[in-house]
């Protein structure tokens, strides 16, 4: 028996370091759409160049939050991926592998500390304890993968510690003093990385149910129940009752029980509408509440001025949250292939010609977009002239939707982009602005509105109207 | 036997043993498939194949990882389209079947975690609101027997049970085609057992056509009646089991020999070896050492 070609210790630690240092980036690049977790990042640095364009005064805040950003998305990922080879198995069975984890954590922590402080220094000058700030920020981001409770710590916590008067102190301690926090940061970085002890394990089993939970969700499947912890299955039942609710309703009717309602719920997409009409009493309660005892607290106040302010937030919020069951539509369809091929064998069950089923769905759309459209219109009452017209034009061009969904869902040939149908509320709420200033009166929007509905009822989509069923992924 | 045979010689067997082909005046066979081609972006996984189940007939399907046994099953059953030629359940087009035909078919597919979000017992209660027929003694029998609880989500059953539950679904509402791709394969080897001896129950009692894919060759002893093997996008070979455990024979000895014989009698052959049938030892030449194929011997020359 040969033995392997003789490595030397240094080259294979370097190797090591390498093989953690590229996997994470390997992992997203193998995964579909491995772009978008930079989405978010560069368009906030594209809107925060713009803004330095537009304010040349205030250029080295704009440029220096945009290089901020940046830095903690890209240390994050850099983080999140190193923890994710934290795994109890091998920090018990790898010789080293702990060790060299925490030494990747600790530089490229040390690193990103830098960088960020380099930015505060260039952009405000050194006069700040700019590092003394950044560093409880580090170390919070090298436990928060272990711990993503944390963030609500630190969402809590931040505005009621002086951070300011702890990093100033910080900043004029003695050296001795200085080098000793300097190095319990760094402890405290190193302990993130677990050991494969009970308390890491029970750690890594949480991850991973929330890992799945999230995967779950993402792809239109629902939450397994044993992926959620009591308090996860807590606040989901908090929310999904009445869906419970209904498909109790629909399984006790049996077979008396309307076929597109059990189709529905065969296809997971059933008591999406009692579970809405729920989170809206939830939401709309709440913000009801608010300015009820707002009001009380300031009484007399200008409710036309409220309402003209409010009427962007509530258009998109009302049409956001009707459209959220069309675009919750499609994850599910594509998803639950497999539940339709057992569906498509069951008597009764129109596969291949869901007409119906989707003349129910547009119904059903067509009901909650003429209530969300009587709240807004009575937002847009209260408000000056004009606002009536803003909020009858964002109304009439959220009325044609599901037609955009219908065309989406009788086309899957993989997991859907959602993000089409999620932004149309948006755009419109952007939309309507130009329409107001142009004098559209509100009657004319709602008009074109159904005539939009009619017409497009009237077109003829060559697309056969079946479930997915076969298609492959 | 470690023998590995290249593709086989022989054509498919249509209508060998039971699998005979429909005479005028018979009724509709179960499964009647004619050239069918089905492929997925642009790599194809059945080949023109031609396959027909007559009523009461239990056929194992077996095949290789990837042969496309599942493809085959899912197509057979309407829910892929082929992209040449014709699949037929009970005379109709499988593609468009009616609603009795649909309440004449069970199915119990590779994945059994299906609706997860539902409890054991809705999902029975779900399925039971869509058939004219179902057996509920059977059904109380069956989750008794396998011990399935029923309030239960199905996401927190454990694999087994929620193949039995599959199974059960299945069985319920009495089908007379019951098409099960890896049936037994999340299932301890007791739940097997009594999962093969329902399934015989059925056949004996219902004369109910069976087709199920397995990996587990001693299961198919024990069940199928006839098997069929699937390589290269067709059936290679249909043939009652008994019948072709008792006739092939796994031949060796030196190729000039071994070229000799009858090319009609040769499933497979690889070099210094033939897969045989339909020949007896006593008609080989001697020089060639003759033994009884296994099924093992079978699916390795076969698949």
């Amino acid at each position: 028996m040969s033995a392997g070609p003789a490595t030397r210790p240094g080259t294979a630690a370097w190797a090591r370091h390498a093989a953690l240092w590229r996997q994470p980036w390997q992992a997203r690049q193998s995964q579909r759409g491995w772009r978008s977790p930079w989405l978010g990042p560069v368009v906030q640095a594209l809107g925060c160049i713009g803004l330095a364009l537009a304010w040349p005064a205030r250029a080295n805040l704009f440029l220096a939050l945009a290089a901020l950003v940046a830095l903690a998305w890209h240390g994050w990922l850099l983080v999140d991926g190193l923890m994710r080879q934290n795994q109890p198995a091998l920090a018990r069975l790898l010789p080293g592998h702990v060790q060299a984890l925490r030494l990747q954590l600790l530089a490229q922590l040390g690193l990103l500390l830098l960088l960020a402080w380099a930015v505060l220094v260039l952009a405000f000058g050194p006069g700040r304890p700019w590092l003394w700030l950044l560093l409880p920020g580090v170390v919070m981001l090298a436990w928060l993968p272990r711990e993503p409770g944390l963030w609500l710590l630190v969402v809590l916590a931040n505005p009621l510690l002086p951070l300011w008067a702890w990093a100033a102190r910080a900043q004029q301690a003695a050296p001795g003093l200085q080098l000793l926090g300097l190095l319990a940061a760094a402890a405290l970085v190193l302990a993130s990385v677990g050991q494969g002890g009970a308390w890491h394990r029970a750690q890594a089993a949480r991850g991973e149910r929330w890992r799945r939970a999230t995967l779950a969700q993402r792809e239109g499947r629902p939450t397994p129940a044993a992926t959620l912890g009591w308090l996860g299955r807590a606040v989901t039942r908090l929310f999904d009752w009445p869906r419970r609710l209904w498909r109790r309703r629909v399984l006790a009717l049996g077979a008396a029980a309307p076929l597109p309602a059990r189709l529905d719920l065969g296809l997971g997409l059933g008591g999406q509408w009692a579970e809405l009409a729920w989170g809206a009493v939830l939401l709309f309660g709440g913000i009801l509440t608010t300015l009820g005892f707002n009001a009380a607290a300031h009484a007399g106040r200008d409710l036309q001025g409220l309402a003209d302010v409010a009427r962007f937030g509530v258009c998109i919020g009302a049409y956001s949250m009707i459209a959220s069951t069309l675009y919750g539509r499609l994850g599910p369809l594509w998803a639950r292939r497999r539940e339709q091929a057992l569906l498509a064998l069951l008597p009764g069950v129109p596969a291949h010609d869901l007409a119906a089923q989707e003349r129910r769905w547009r119904r059903e759309y067509a009901m909650a977009w003429a209530v969300a459209t009587s709240a807004v219109l009575a937002v847009g009452a209260l408000g000056s002239p004009g606002s009536l017209d803003y909020v009858a034009a964002c109304a009439a061009l959220c009325l044609p939707l599901p037609w955009l969904a219908q065309h989406l869902q009788r086309r899957l040939q993989g997991p859907p982009t959602v993000a089409v149908l999620a932004i149309v509320p948006v755009l419109a709420a952007g939309l309507a602005w130009p329409l107001q200033q142009l004098g559209v009166p509100a009657p004319a929007s709602l008009a074109a509105g159904g005539l939009a509905w009619w017409l497009l009822a009237r077109r003829h989509d060559t697309q056969a109207l079946a479930l997915p069923v076969g298609r492959a992924g | 036997m470690n023998t590995a045979f290249p593709t086989p010689t022989s054509t498919p067997t249509r209508g060998s043993g039971l699998g005979l082909l429909a005479q005028h005046g018979e009724p509709a066979a179960s499964v009647d498939i004619d050239g069918l081609t089905l492929g997925y972006r642009g790599r194809p996984v059945l080949q023109g194949l031609d396959w027909r189940l007559q009523p009461g007939q239990v056929v194992g399907l077996l095949g290789r990882n990837g042969a496309g046994k599942t493809t085959l099953l899912e197509a057979l059953l309407g829910l892929r389209d082929p992209q040449a030629g014709r699949v037929q359940l009970f005379g109709q087009p499988a593609a468009r079947l009616d609603d009795a035909a649909r309440a004449r078919i069970g199915y119990v597919p590779q994945a059994s975690g299906l609706f997860e979000e539902l409890r054991a017992g809705e999902l029975l209660a779900y399925f039971r609101s869509f058939y004219p027929r179902w057996n509920e003694a059977k059904v109380q029998a069956l989750l008794q027997r396998w011990a399935v609880p029923l309030d239960v989500e199905i996401g927190r059953l454990s694999g087994g049970q929620q193949q039995r539950l599959a199974i059960i679904r299945a069985l319920a509402h009495e089908p007379d085609l019951l098409v099960l791709d890896e049936p037994v394969a999340s299932l301890d080897p007791l739940a097997r057992r009594d999962f093969l001896r329902e399934l015989v129950e059925q056949v004996l009692d219902r004369g109910t056509t069976v087709v199920f894919s397995t990996h587990i060759l001693s299961d198919l002893e024990r069940v199928a009646f006839n098997v069929a093997f699937l390589q290269g996008g067709r059936i290679a070979l249909q043939a009652p089991l008994d019948e072709l455990l008792a006739e092939a024979l796994v031949a060796s000895g030196p190729e000039p020999l071994l070229q000799g014989l009858p090319a009609a009698a040769v499933l497979a052959r690889s070099s210094g070896r033939r897969l045989l049938r339909g020949v007896a030892e006593s008609q080989l030449p001697a020089g060639v050492v003759a033994q009884r194929a296994s099924l093992e011997d079978l699916f390795e020359a076969l698949t």
